[in-house]
């Protein structure tokens, strides 16, 4: 458990056990002393727990471990792990071109303004569908709009490998489509292979080394 | 009399409402999922969101009802 997680727990008990004070004897609020407790009890604390709360959920709801722990999810999980560096999800994640435990906010989420709170809001709707609506089947979940450059030129431009690759850098046009957007990196031809969650079954899956240290999830 | 013992039982509501609130908070820590996720949004938050403004409620309610 993180220090700040074990502070907060600490918290709540403290918290929890001055209440419990002012439930059990509510005439102890009748000195200025009480006053101050009960103040800190019902208002103070309270406000604290749940900011602290609300921060770690927050940096929790970032984990990889967070968006695979719903069942619809777990192939998404498994196509991190194919063996083949043709497919674009498990290179980045076998060769920690993004953080292992953040794996799938890492891409997913909007780099623009706002884009983190829109991704958060975009996770709400997620955990609405799985719990209250009718959630798809895993092959058929699509993303709400066409995947943007944007979140992957956020790490690679500028980078050697992608401004001087063979493909990108052939022709001016194409480095101006890939940055504009118009021509997608995972289209046809490209980057096309993603979580081609469908055909699992056909792939060959890297074992991870025994400690772990790839994927701390 | 009667106006001290309505003060303090709505402190002891709020009280309830606001332990409540924070043992699901401190529960929600134990899972890591999307579930701890709703206990925390959806339970704790808002309970904690209602006992806060009912404690401050029970405070300016107190103030007026005082007979001095």
């Amino acid at each position: 458990m993180h220090f700040s997680a074990l502070l907060l727990i600490l918290l709540i008990g403290l918290t929890v056990a001055l209440i419990a004070v002012f439930v059990i004897r509510p005439q102890t609020t009748g000195t200025a002393a009480g006053k101050i407790a009960a103040f800190l009890g019902f208002f103070a604390f309270p406000l604290l727990c749940v900011g602290m709360g609300f921060s770690s959920q927050m940096d929790n709801s970032k984990s990889t471990r967070f968006c695979l722990s719903c069942h619809i999810m777990e192939p998404y999980g498994r196509s991190l792990r194919i063996d083949d560096p043709s497919h674009l999800p498990a290179s980045h994640f076998q060769n920690h071109r993004v953080p292992p435990d953040q794996a799938c906010y890492t891409c997913h989420t909007n780099y623009a303004m706002f884009g983190g709170l829109k991704a958060k809001l975009g996770g709400l709707r997620h955990m609405y569908v799985y719990y209250l609506g009718s959630p798809p089947k895993p092959e058929e979940i699509r993303l709400y709009e066409p995947y943007n450059n944007r979140e992957c030129l956020h790490c690679h431009a500028g980078a050697r490998s992608f401004e001087e690759g063979v493909v990108h850098a052939a022709d001016p046009a194409t480095m101006t489509g890939i940055k504009s957007n118009k021509l997608s990196c995972v289209s046809s031809g490209c980057h096309e292979t993603v979580h081609d969650v469908a055909k699992l079954g056909e792939q060959k899956f890297w074992k991870e080394p025994a400690d772990g240290s790839s994927a701390n999830h | 009399m009667a106006v001290q013992r309505t003060t303090e039982g709505r402190l002891k509501v709020v009280g309830v409402i606001l332990i409540c609130a924070l043992l699901l908070e401190a529960l929600s820590f134990l899972g890591h999922g999307a579930i701890a996720f709703v206990v925390f949004s959806l339970a704790a938050a808002i309970l904690v969101c209602l006992g806060i403004p009912a404690y401050l409620l029970t405070l300016v309610r107190k103030d007026q009802e005082s007979p001095h």
